[in-house]
């Protein structure tokens, strides 16, 4: 299927539906589909097995009719999003190295990885590929240097095709708070909130001083990144120590596996602009993250 | 006040211990004056930073005049060249020697050569931005630059004083070391009062401190920063608050920007840097208008202030949904600087400002494909560098001036 831009994330919705057979999922042209990528825990580990059923969603406080749920049968696209910056030279990049292996490991055969490399510029290494040798020896050939642009490559992130019969999910890796980006933390999140991507970060802060310099060690703006994460469903996780960072990306994958794909043909009058959504449980407990909403742009917009 | 390294303490020439000086006058060839070898090596006076692995060079009569005789040929040379000894010798002798040399020129009437003091400073200056030499080496000839016109500022013309001053000020810039700045400003503004360059640092350093700070999540070193700089004189921020919400601090940065114009109109870098706080004020029309005289200037001696101010003009442009004059502002940005990224960038948020969301991806697509060999320099990356790109500019003058 042919890629289509994650920065015109509905209009997909406009194009495409669900058909399922066992062991089998492809999409056919619809309207207006939208998709919710559901982590659903309990007692902190995911919850299996819901079906349709289980869901109660609503879009703008109007409820929806769920068409299909969809567990772990759709592929994953991963889009590892590294920091390449002067300050994760030495042990915090060989570190990363080994823990993006880890990754690797971590993916099915069905899966696809990509590397996208940034301190002050930004580079896609590797695009989107199941060869996944590819991905390591680009992590492999990773020098630290430059300085930092979280933000900038979230944007090219965000750029980088979306197939539709696949889950999307940006993992990005940084050390460093951003000091050289041009795009600004609302362009991102607004680009975000009209994607059907994930992003999920991992958030290095090995406790330096922060407020050094902003190019001396200032650790990541957590708190943005946990904005962006809640805005697409995913999540953040902060890691203290080298160490941490194998466990942190092998259990974000997992979790994003586990996430069930959530459809539904919205209900009500169809308005440009955004949607705010929620999903509950009918009659099961448990606790579900899901991006918060949509952006839905005008008809005319989504002609073009 | 110039601080040595971390040792913290004020240098001053009239008084200096002499605890230690029989001792290192025995380890000596005591053929150096006794006075400017004492001071010299007196421990209140010893930097800190690089250790090298060789051992120190002595400070003999002959190191000094070695010493002295690199001054010399680097002062005379033309065009300016750094001596190829110079870089090599170790840390510690040139500490030292630094201030022997600068002693013997201040009291006379020793053994120690004679040197220009000017000529003595612009030598590590030199060094100090010489791409070759390793970073916390750079920072300690910067260091025995400061530290000369510091000791020596009543045998320097106060005109010298005040362009190595900058120096130094754009120096710690290029470092985004904030607090050195604040020390390094601070210490200017007292000698020489506002001028429109000091001005324009001053403004800067604001915009370093807004984007370090977080009101929503403090942040201690950083509030030692922003009271540091109130207590600069010119700085009039007062009471002195706790925290300082971010738009107050650039309020107080286009305040800044502002009087610099006011001193020197001329100064086209201000202009740039205002339009870049109005804009984080959301004053998008002031932004606009700040930089519209700055969008048919051409780019010479690789100043970034035509690039920068097309690139914040289509900012502005956009904020006022007026895509058309935006994108005729990046694509001036890129005339300028065609593979420069983040024009590039920012000529992807035009076309997604018009819904033309293919033609976006497809440029951000090109600037993700860039390989590093095709990543040039772009002035934005430099922008939170300050004045920075002045530098090699500066030294260059200073060392023309002192020829004369």
């Amino acid at each position: 299927m042919k890629p289509i831009t994650a920065a015109w994330p509905v209009a997909a919705l406009v194009l495409t539906a669900i058909v399922s057979a066992p062991g089998q999922t492809t999409f056919r042209s619809g309207v207006n589909l939208v998709r919710l990528q559901v982590l659903v825990t309990e007692n902190g580990r995911p919850l299996q097995g819901l079906n349709a059923g289980d869901f109660e969603v609503t879009d703008n406080g109007v409820r929806q009719k769920v068409e299909a749920v969809f567990a772990e049968q759709l592929p994953l696209d991963v889009l590892f999003v590294v920091d390449r910056s002067a300050s994760m030279a030495g042990g915090p990049m060989a570190h990363l190295k080994a823990a993006g292996h880890a990754l690797l490991d971590d993916l099915r055969p069905e899966d696809r990885c990509g590397l996208l490399t940034f301190s002050h510029w930004i580079s896609l290494d590797v695009d989107l590929t199941s060869d996944r040798s590819r991905v390591g020896r680009g992590l492999d050939a990773l020098k630290a240097d430059g300085l930092t642009s979280v933000l900038d490559a979230l944007y090219g992130a965000l750029h980088v095709g979306l197939n539709v019969d696949r889950r999307m999910l940006v993992l990005l890796f940084s050390d460093g708070l951003d000091s050289h980006s041009w795009v600004l933390p609302q362009e991102v999140s607004t680009l975000a909130q009209q994607a059907e991507t994930m992003i999920a970060a991992v958030a290095f802060d090995s406790g330096r001083a922060p407020g050094q310099a902003a190019s001396e060690g200032a650790p990541p703006d957590v708190d943005f990144l946990r904005s962006l994460a809640t805005d697409t469903g995913g999540e953040v996780v902060v890691a203290n120590h080298v160490g941490e960072f194998a466990q942190a990306f092998v259990g974000l994958i997992e979790r994003a596996r586990s996430r069930y794909l959530v459809t539904y043909y919205p209900q009500g009058p169809e308005r440009a602009g955004w949607h705010e959504v929620k999903v509950k449980l009918r009659s099961r407990r448990g606790s579900v993250v899901v991006r918060r909403g949509y952006s839905l742009p005008a008809a005319e917009e989504r002609r073009k | 006040m110039m601080k040595w390294g971390d040792a913290g303490h004020r240098l001053n020439m009239n008084r200096h211990p002499l605890r230690r000086l029989a001792g290192l006058v025995a380890a000596t060839v005591v053929s150096v004056g006794v006075c400017t070898l004492a001071w010299a090596t007196a421990p209140h006076a010893r930097l800190q930073g690089q250790g090298g692995d060789r051992a120190p060079v002595q400070l003999t009569e002959a190191s000094l005049n070695a010493y002295a005789a690199d001054v010399r040929q680097f002062i005379r040379s033309d065009p300016p060249k750094l001596p190829p000894g110079f870089l090599w010798r170790d840390a510690e002798f040139l500490d030292s020697g630094t201030r022997a040399l600068t002693w013997a020129a201040v009291h006379g009437g020793s053994q120690t050569p004679a040197v220009d003091l000017r000529a003595l400073v612009l030598l590590n200056l030199s060094a100090a931005i010489e791409p070759r030499v390793e970073r916390d080496a750079r920072e300690r000839y910067l260091m025995r630059a400061a530290w000369v016109v510091d000791a020596a500022k009543d045998h320097l013309p106060r005109p010298f004083q005040r362009r190595a001053s900058l120096a130094v000020i754009w120096f710690w810039q290029g470092r985004r070391a904030v607090q050195k700045v604040v020390d390094a400003l601070g210490a200017a503004m007292e000698r020489f009062g506002e001028d429109a360059d000091l001005l324009l640092a001053q403004g800067t350093l604001w915009e370093a401190i807004a984007v370090l700070r977080d009101e929503d999540r403090p942040n201690p070193t950083n509030t030692e920063a922003v009271e540091r700089i109130v207590d600069f004189p010119g700085f009039d921020l007062r009471p002195r608050p706790r925290w300082l919400p971010r738009n107050k601090i650039y309020e107080q940065g286009a305040d800044t920007f502002v009087r610099a114009l006011r001193r020197s109109p001329s100064l086209n870098e201000a202009r740039v840097r205002l339009a870049h706080v109005q804009l984080a004020l959301n004053r998008n029309a002031d932004a606009a208008q700040s930089v519209a005289p700055l969008l048919n200037h051409t780019a010479v001696d690789g100043s970034p202030v035509p690039y920068l101010a097309a690139l914040l003009h289509s900012r502005a442009m956009l904020a006022l949904d007026r895509p058309d004059a935006a994108l005729s502002s990046v694509k001036r940005a890129l005339f300028i600087c065609p593979g420069c990224q983040t024009a590039r960038l920012a000529l992807s948020q035009v076309l997604l400002a018009g819904n033309d969301r293919r033609g976006a991806q497809d440029i951000v697509r090109g600037v993700l494909e860039q390989g590093p060999r095709d990543v040039g320099a772009d002035p934005w990356w430099e922008y939170a560098a300050g004045q920075a790109w002045r530098l090699p500019e500066l030294v260059s003058d200073m060392i023309e001036e002192a020829r004369r």
